[in-house]
């Protein structure tokens, strides 16, 4: 035995039993010492758990597969979201399955809610994705995502009203359910089926009459989720008893804002106001020819590079913009698809009218052989690019309108985004008629004013339904305004009033002009960041969080 | 042509079904009777063991590939839960790889106040150096141990017999104490020993099935399960002051006042006799101290317990009647009933409706205790703290010489008496009679009850050793030094779950850095302490489950007939007892219970009514406390302290992340709480902030957090059952205020 009067003196033996106590530590043994019984087992032991959880058979033409859940036999033990991350390979915190709850103020009563996707009859993933990153399967009927297809731009993720398709930043794609399809074709149940400790979960075979029917007869598959006839779910969600009316998602006061989008909020302010930029300079050019000629080339050169730097920031917001040529294949159905080719077909227009314009007021510099630009070339050009611009504003406006969000209604969005371009355009057009011009007339400035009271409208009208006593999206969207976001309103409401002081002051000192725009930019990038944040996700429903 | 090949393939198609990230999601038939697995991780090989989180005991079939798990699966043929398992159990591996590991012993430098790196050797050295001055300035008895129910029982066996017989030290106790301590002590006073009696059959085979303080769908889903495999169609009780998942899975629900338990009992057994729905037969010939009982409940009429409980006549009448209909009722209880002021009363007033019913050792019956931590039965038996190895007794000459004898060690080091308990202990810190401390896997900075005053103690120690697998935990945070630990997977051992099942762990995975299993650890420490020729006979694992084999012997809970793990993995795990003469009937049941023959383990083999008149509790509402707290598990994606199951990406989406607290929405209008506002709760103790959940899962006045935000425990009141000397988690008096 050893003695250890002193510590400092370590012998031999005592590292030896350190040592070879590390190593065994290393040495792992279980493995070789217990066989394994079913090493050659063509079997799969786990198939007599889900054989009556999975069809008989595949589905016929008219059928599709469909998940079932037994509400009564969900008992909120969330196994299904592990395993599906587990037997999937997904990463560290993916899953396509999701967890929530439905809760009473009225009553105990409760209710664990289970979603993957739904796979529906009309994707709207499907029909807003730009670049036909999804296929509805012929024979199984499950919606799929093509994960070397996808170009990251998101927008499934806005489209689905169930909260779906989810955005994994480390591989700049969406990746979702695929109802491990692979494993059906094998007889085989889909990891949440055969993980479900209580059997909730199942697979059935479903009509599309049948999820047509079920869309017209309940206004959503469970409580809490949006109104299925938008996208025809094919889900089912059963249960014996009733549940109560009073039920809410668990997550239905959450006031966490969304994603920021930030390179999309760049991209939208400054594309609006470009077309701003390009509509001030064709309505000068009408109502006052002779004033405007100084003004125009400023007026398109900043239209250019706002516009310019709009469209590059719209390709950070891509995490795999490589593929991002096969925009054109969601033309038929994808307001995005339609949004980046007119945009794409409104910039060289934009560009070709600025050179046309300084072409014009220079045309000793330009070869003989050219024809003169005549000033009707240069108005068909400032008409074509405002026009264009104006399509290419409203295929922005549609995007969010098409994602069903009340928060981004046809009215809200349209009021953001046009005032913007209005307001784009009369600051613009004051700003530099300071720096530029001898004048600046009151019509301008009466636009301005105009501009800038609808814009301050537009932004608190959002905030009223703060003091709603009802519960609603509107509600929501104010209080993640009026809370969650409150230093983002700051600094958007410190930049708006920054435009006002400085405009005025640019009457006697035209430098601040700059300060103008400036502060224009920045007020309306924070606007349409809040525009991002304060949407309430469409989401099945989730659990409290903060 | 080649050239046009070549340049086809680089013209990217218009609708690539196939690519790089595409492949990442391919799956492929597992073999080993797996089905498709992620391609990734097609194991090479697999092999199963007994999961570490809780009492269920589940098996879990690892995927091994190149010498390392990989995956896992649960278990498909394994009788405890026929190849399911909760989040936490397919998580399992996940904890293992976190950055946080402990991966060299680390020392507090005195200057800096900084943990800091050292050798083992170091590491030893201080330790036994500082423990034996210690030691040597205050007596043996001021160096202390708090063990825990998570590591292997030939671990639990070494630590006790280490401590005790090798280092001197008496007074040494487990984190059980703060979850099974009741049901030991109840079980031994009413049986003679501490004898969870069923097996987890039993769930199937009830028609009446009574759930006491147990939210068994969120704290032990697989046992759920076991319920959904019922064909009996039976009626589910469910006895909780929460509506709780359980209670709205369940067929009825009693949401009785908190810790108006033992009267609720008291007056069902009123309600019993008074119709004589009782087994006459049955209490004449197996128990004890029936009439004194019978006369103890008269006083406890319906009206009194309406009056306690808010259940009403009609109700409690009417579970008196389910009972008394019930072919082969079953009681279940777990922490709502343990951790209480007069727990093991309470236990035993639920032993008390089986035995007069005649309710035990049928299929489908019995008065089980539903265990928590994955090894509490284990530390039960041969954790050395209140019973002598092997549910043995100190005081009891008998088996000192028994113990001393099988252990090969000199009697006399054997001590004569049970130590402190773990409130105690900490008691004994404060009034300085305690002034080293060894915790191993345990994290009482975060889940011991009054957290403040046991945080406070942790900092009057002269040393403090925390042994664990992370550095990171809260009480290491406060160790003077830190011990490196393996986890599950990085070490061999068994396991016994709450039906008394005997299931292997498994070493298949690299401990990070140097760290070492906790046996190798006790092993380096008896060396460096000067006994290691004391425990020469504890070579291994394998070595010491003999020897744990061998001293259970004799006693009810006899596994003599398992020598080896071989026996344990081709069984697919043993229930005790398995003598010799068991083993070959196994193989036809191997899901036993206890009682078949109505005898019972004290002396006349008659078990015993045992009861006493209800007390209030502790800290009763108040003017300036008026709101009863809860606490309990949040969700099955959290276990306890989190140290483990907070290092999971995927767990953490299933619960919120930061700590809240149910409330009642009238309770809520009252105090102008908004829904998700953030409010403060406090205690006589401490104040705490959450966000506010309402929910009418909570009855008006009472408020519910979960335990495992470390934040909860400020707030709980340190009061004890007298028997079990169990932290009553289930009882305090708050004032919630939306003011920060």
């Amino acid at each position: 035995m050893l003695t250890l009067e002193d510590p400092k003196k370590a012998t031999a033996s005592e590292a030896t039993l350190i040592d070879s106590l590390l190593a065994e530590q290393k040495q792992l043994t279980a493995v070789e010492r217990f066989s394994q019984q079913h090493e050659n087992s063509s079997q799969i032991l786990q198939e007599k758990s889900y054989k009556d959880l999975i069809p008989i058979r595949k589905p016929s033409t008219g059928e599709q597969y469909s998940f079932a859940v037994d509400l009564d036999k969900c008992t909120g033990c969330k196994t299904c979201v592990v395993a599906c991350h587990s037997l999937n390979g997904l990463d560290k915190n993916e899953s396509w399955r999701d967890i929530g709850e439905l809760v009473s103020l009225d009553s105990p009563d409760q209710q664990t809610v289970t979603s993957a996707c739904h796979h529906c009859a009309d994707p709207a993933c499907l029909n807003g994705c730009p670049v036909g990153a999804y296929e509805k399967m012929e024979d199984t009927g499950v919606v799929k995502h093509l994960d070397d297809q996808c170009i990251g731009c998101s927008y499934c993720e806005l489209k689905c009203p169930y909260g779906v398709p989810k955005y994994n930043k480390d591989l700049g794609i969406v990746r979702k359910c695929d109802m491990c399809h692979e494993r059906l074709a094998e007889g085989e149940a889909p990891a949440c089926v055969q993980s479900c400790p209580s059997g909730a979960i199942s697979i059935q075979l479903i009509t599309t009459d049948e999820i047509r029917a079920n869309a017209a007869k309940q206004e959503s598959i469970i409580k809490g989720a949006f109104r299925s006839d938008y996208t025809l779910p094919s889900s089912t969600y059963t249960s014996s008893r009733k549940l109560s009316e009073s039920m809410v998602p668990g997550d239905e006061h959450s006031i966490k804002p969304s994603h920021a989008h930030t390179p999309l909020s760049i991209m939208l302010t400054l594309t609006q106001l470009s077309v701003g930029v390009s509509a001030a300079d064709l309505m000068t050019r009408w109502l006052a020819s002779e004033w405007s000629l100084s003004l125009q080339i400023p007026l398109c050169v900043l239209a250019v590079i706002l516009g310019l730097t709009g469209l590059a920031s719209s390709i950070l917001h891509l995490g795999s913009p490589k593929g991002a040529w096969r925009v054109f294949l969601g033309l038929k159905k994808s307001w995005l698809s339609r949004e980046i080719i007119l945009f794409g077909m409104w910039m060289p227009v934009l560009l070709g009218h600025t050179a046309l314009t300084i072409a014009g007021q220079n045309p000793s510099s330009l070869p003989d052989w050219l024809p003169t630009i005549t000033p009707e070339i240069l108005n068909l050009s400032a008409i074509s690019t405002v026009v264009l611009g104006l399509i290419s504003v409203f295929c922005s406006i549609m995007v969010y309108v098409d994602t069903m969000r009340e928060f981004w209604s046809l009215g809200k969005t349209t009021s953001k985004f046009m005032g913007t371009t209005a307001l784009g355009g009369a600051i613009s057009l004051l700003a530099l008629s300071l720096l530029f011009s001898d004048s600046s007339p009151f019509i301008i400035w009466f636009t301005a004013i105009l501009s800038v009271i609808g814009k301050i409208y537009a932004d608190t009208i959002s905030l009223k339904a703060a003091k709603d006593s009802e519960w609603s999206f509107a509600k929501r969207s104010a209080l993640i305004q009026l809370r969650s976001l409150r230093p983002t309103m700051i600094i958007r409401w410190v930049m708006m009033t920054l435009t006002i002081i400085s405009t005025l002051i640019a009457v006697f000192i035209p430098l601040f002009a700059i300060i103008a725009i400036l502060s224009l930019l920045a007020g309306e990038f924070f606007q349409r960041q809040i525009f991002f944040q304060a949407v309430v996700t469409l989401k099945m429903p989730g659990h409290l969080e903060r | 042509m080649k050239l046009k090949s070549k340049l086809l393939k680089k013209i990217p198609s218009i609708v690539e079904h196939s690519g790089p990230k595409t492949r990442q999601l391919l799956r492929t038939p597992g073999k080993f009777g797996l089905g498709q697995v992620p391609r990734s991780i097609t194991p090479d090989y697999t092999t199963t063991m007994v999961c570490g989180f809780c009492s269920t005991g589940c098996s879990l079939n690892i995927h091994m590939k190149d010498g390392q798990p990989v995956n896992l699966t649960p278990d498909s043929n394994y009788p405890v839960n026929l190849g399911m398992a909760c989040p936490k159990g397919w998580e399992a591996l996940e904890p293992l790889k976190a950055k946080d590991r402990a991966t060299t012993p680390l020392l507090r430098n005195k200057q800096t106040g900084e943990l800091e790196e050292v050798s083992w050797q170091t590491a030893m050295h201080t330790f036994t150096d500082k423990f034996k001055a210690v030691q040597e300035e205050h007596g043996k008895e001021s160096v202390a141990f708090i063990s825990t129910g998570q590591i292997v029982t030939e671990e639990m066996a070494f630590l006790g017999s280490l401590t005790k017989f090798g280092m001197g030290i008496k007074h040494g106790d487990g984190n059980t104490r703060q979850c099974m301590a009741t049901a030991v002590v109840s079980y031994k006073q009413s049986f003679g020993f501490d004898a969870p009696p069923y097996s987890y059959q039993d769930f199937e085979q009830s028609d009446v099935i009574i759930l006491i303080g147990s939210n068994l769908c969120i704290a032990h889903p697989i046992m759920w399960q076991r319920i959904e495999q019922n064909k009996l169609n039976p009626k589910i009780i469910v006895i909780d002051p929460r509506t709780t998942e359980t209670a709205i899975a369940g067929t009825q629900h009693y949401p009785i006042m908190p810790k108006s338990d033992l009267t609720f009992f008291y007056g069902i057994a009123h309600i019993l006799i008074k119709n004589g729905w009782i087994d006459n037969d049955f209490i004449k010939s197996n128990t004890n101290e029936y009439d004194d009982f019978a006369t103890h409940v008269e006083k406890f009429t319906p009206e009194l317990v309406e009056k306690e409980s808010g259940i009403s006549i009609e109700q409690l009448e009417n579970l008196a009647r389910t009972i008394h209909e019930g072919k082969n009722v079953s009681f279940w209880w777990t922490m709502g009933v343990n951790q209480g002021h007069e727990a093991v009363r309470t236990a035993q007033s639920i032993i008390n409706l089986a035995l007069m019913t005649g309710n035990i050792g049928r299929p489908g019956t019995g008065a089980n205790s539903i265990t928590g931590q994955c090894n509490a039965m284990g530390s039960r038996l041969f954790s050395n703290t209140t019973n002598l190895l092997g549910g043995h007794a100190f005081d009891d000459p008998a088996a000192r010489t028994k113990v001393a004898n099988v252990l090969e060690i000199d009697e006399t080091c054997i001590p004569e008496e049970t130590g402190l308990a773990y409130d105690q202990i900490i008691d004994g810190i404060h009034n300085g009679t305690i002034k080293g401390l060894w915790v191993i896997a345990t994290n009482g900075s975060h889940s011991w009850i009054h957290q403040d005053r046991y945080n406070k103690a942790m900092k009057k120690l002269d040393f403090l050793v925390v042994q664990d697998m992370y550095s990171s935990i809260e009480n290491a945070e406060l160790a003077d030094l830190v011990l490196p630990a393996a986890g599950w997977a990085e070490k061999d051992g068994v396991f016994i779950n709450s039906e008394r099942r005997i299931g292997l762990v498994k070493k298949l995975a690299t401990a990070p850095g140097q760290a070492l299993s906790d046996f190798n650890i006790f092993k380096l420490v008896a060396q460096y302490w000067g006994c290691g020729e004391m425990f020469k006979k504890w070579s291994s694992p394998e070595a010491a489950f003999k020897i744990l084999s061998e001293l259970s012997s004799g006693q009810p809970c006899d596994f003599s007939g398992i020598q080896d793990y071989d026996l344990l993995e081709s069984n697919r795990g043993i229930q005790w007892p398995c003598t010799k003469d068991d083993i070959a009937g196994l193989t036809t049941n191997n899901e036993r219970r206890l009682f078949a023959d109505g005898k019972f383990y004290h002396q006349d083999s008659k078990a015993k009514f045992i009861f006493s008149d209800p007390v209030p509790v502790a800290e009763p509402t108040s003017n300036s406390f008026p709101l009863i707290l809860l606490t309990g598990r949040g969700t099955s994606a959290q276990w306890h302290t989190q140290s483990r199951t907070g290092k999971s990406e995927i767990l953490k989406k299933l619960y919120p992340e930061s700590v809240y607290i149910e409330i009642n929405p009238s309770d809520a209008a009252k105090l102008n709480i908004e829904p998700n506002q953030m409010v403060k709760i406090s205690s006589s103790r401490a104040s705490v902030q959450a966000t506010a959940y309402l929910s009418n899962s909570v009855q008006e006045g009472q408020t519910f957090m979960p335990m495992h935000y470390a934040k909860v425990n400020r707030l709980t009141q340190a009061s004890f059952d007298p028997y079990s000397r169990q932290p009553s988690y289930k009882f305090c008096a708050v004032n919630i205020s939306t003011t920060l």
